[in-house]
């Protein structure tokens, strides 16, 4: 089976001359849950709107689900099957009512209104927030902007989901919950973030950017615990995770 | 504060039940009939049928007064400088800031029940329906959202200097603060709006306006629009009878 998204040597940097990316190549195979890790400015974000096609280029070394993004028609035509839940919930929800923030996706697809309607109804329901199509999106707690955000595009369902730090500021519960949805989503998952944890649970394979560039890219366990390879990277290993594997001798089996 | 002028968009009375297009056209027209009254008599019935519009709305009072101290203080400053500049006398001054007063007052208060009693993005479907240009649309929709970003950024700044112990004093310092602190709000905004922006698109958004509203109109809406398109020819006639 084609890969689902192919990025073949990619380099950006914004207008004012901030180089963000650099010769970055990528393969994500189907069903994968690929995280990212990397310290505030490693290009995280910046991975996620460029493969959209957001930083107004034609995305054209980014080949997706077998189409190479060479032209803004083939760009429109993806974004309707690859999800980005952005890293800020306020930047994701903009209308009046939570309703016509689920709707507004499925709308632009022409979709018939029933059908519509069903999508939010699921959507609002697989997030746990039934009953809240009337609410005020601005006016949430951090944790239901969440899962409103989840459920602006589970109800595109979409085929590939990019998720930018889905669990930052969530309480441990909120933060539960959004990995349960993680997980509940069948498609494949690109997930950039600080949270280790998270990354342990839903990782296939683990991606670490450092200013713009991948410095390593493998098995969730083998990355997240090499202590020298995060240090030269600007991140270390959570002082929980560190106990943990203290306790379990070092490394090793302890999934 | 948020500027949300269709918090009450959920309620139910006549002007609620409005086709909205038919909504927006007849007001359109009131408020072009408002534009043209001339003398003080005829200010004041504008005023009446817009309270009165407001009345039928059931938008509760407290919200509309909220709205309008910021637009009566700037409609004073009409009432306190055309006495002391109009070239026939202050007399004839105060009578011309007493109307441009009063006709101000009754444009703000009838475009609260005419976007107030429908949801937001329904009332830009229906400018759109009206032939209006997707592009301004789109406009005035960014024009909104970005009011409620602008408002939200102003909040945590001032929160962010008043945490930082600023008191605001008439010297160099204040206003050298106060300068810096629009223009990082206005860069701040901007970005916002534009990563709001890149969240539409990311979804699909080309230009077009897409909500489940079905327009519809009947009797009950014909009838409605031309009760308040008649009020607007008889506010005009009355007007220039009364001048004469
Ligand atoms: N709009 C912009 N204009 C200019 N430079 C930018 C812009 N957005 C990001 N950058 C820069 O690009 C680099 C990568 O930023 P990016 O936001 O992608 O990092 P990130 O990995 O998502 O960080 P974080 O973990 O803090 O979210 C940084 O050096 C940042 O300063
Ligand atoms: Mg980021």
């Amino acid at each position: 089976m084609a890969a689902v998204i192919e990025i073949d040597n990619l380099t950006f940097n914004y207008e004012n001359g901030t180089p963000a990316l650099a010769d970055l190549n990528l393969t994500v195979e189907p069903g994968e849950t690929v995280v990212f890790i990397g310290p505030n400015g490693a290009g995280k974000t910046t991975l996620f709107l460029y493969i959209l096609g957001l930083l107004r280029q034609v995305p054209r070394e980014v080949t997706v689900l077998g189409e190479s993004l060479t032209s803004a028609q083939a760009v429109e035509a993806v974004r309707g099957r690859v999800g980005l839940v952005f890293q800020n919930p306020d930047d994701q929800l903009f209308c009046t009512t939570v309703f016509d923030d689920v709707a507004f996706g499925p709308i632009n697809q022409g979709l018939a209104p029933d059908e519509v309607k069903t999508r939010v109804a699921q959507s609002l329901k697989a997030v746990g927030l039934s009953g809240y199509d009337h609410r005020v999106p601005h006016h949430l707690s951090g944790g239901e902007k969440r899962r409103v955000g989840l459920a602006t595009i589970y109800a595109m369902t979409p085929e590939v989901m990019l998720l930018d730090e889905p669990t930052s500021s969530l309480d441990p519960r909120g933060r539960r919950e959004v990995i349960r949805l993680l997980k509940e989503f069948k498609g494949t998952k690109l997930v950039a973030t600080h949270d280790f944890e998270l990354a342990l649970e839903v990782a296939t394979r683990v991606v670490l950017l450092h200013k713009g560039r991948i410095c390593a890219d493998g098995p969730p366990l083998e990355i997240l615990t090499d202590e020298t390879l995060l240090k030269n990277s600007g991140l270390e290993i959570p002082l929980v995770l560190r106990y943990f594997l203290e306790l379990r001798g070092g490394s090793g089996e302890f999934l | 504060m948020h500027p949300e002028i269709d918090r009450f968009a959920h309620l139910d009375s006549p002007l609620h039940r409005l086709d909205p297009r038919v909504k927006i056209a007849a007001f359109t027209c009131f408020l072009v009939a408002v534009a043209l009254v001339r003398g003080l008599s005829g200010a004041g019935l504008a005023l009446g049928l817009a309270i009165f519009w407001l009345y039928l709305s059931r938008i509760p009072l407290s919200f509309t007064i909220r709205r309008l101290k910021a637009v009566i203080f700037f409609l004073a400053s009409f009432l306190v400088l055309l006495p002391l500049t109009h070239p026939g006398g202050w007399q004839a001054g105060l009578e011309r800031g007493g109307v441009i007063f009063i006709k101000g007052l009754a444009m703000v208060l009838t475009i609260i029940p005419m976007f107030g009693t429908t949801p937001f993005n329904v009332s830009m479907k229906a400018l759109a329906r009206l032939h209006l240009p997707v592009r301004l649309v789109t406009m005035i929709l960014f024009a909104y959202r970005y009011l409620f970003v602008f408002a939200e950024e102003t909040r945590t700044m001032q929160q962010a200097l008043k945490a930082r112990g600023f008191k605001a004093g008439s010297n160099w310092r204040t206003f050298r603060s106060l300068g810096n602190l629009v223009g990082l709000m206005v860069v701040r905004a901007f970005e916002h709006t534009e990563r709001i922006y890149q969240a539409m698109v990311a979804r699909g958004f080309k230009e077009k306006f897409g909500t489940l509203y079905e327009f519809s109109w009947g009797w009950p809406d014909a009838l409605k629009g031309a009760v308040i398109v008649l009020a607007s020819a008889g506010l005009v006639g009355v007007d220039h009878l009364w001048l004469r």
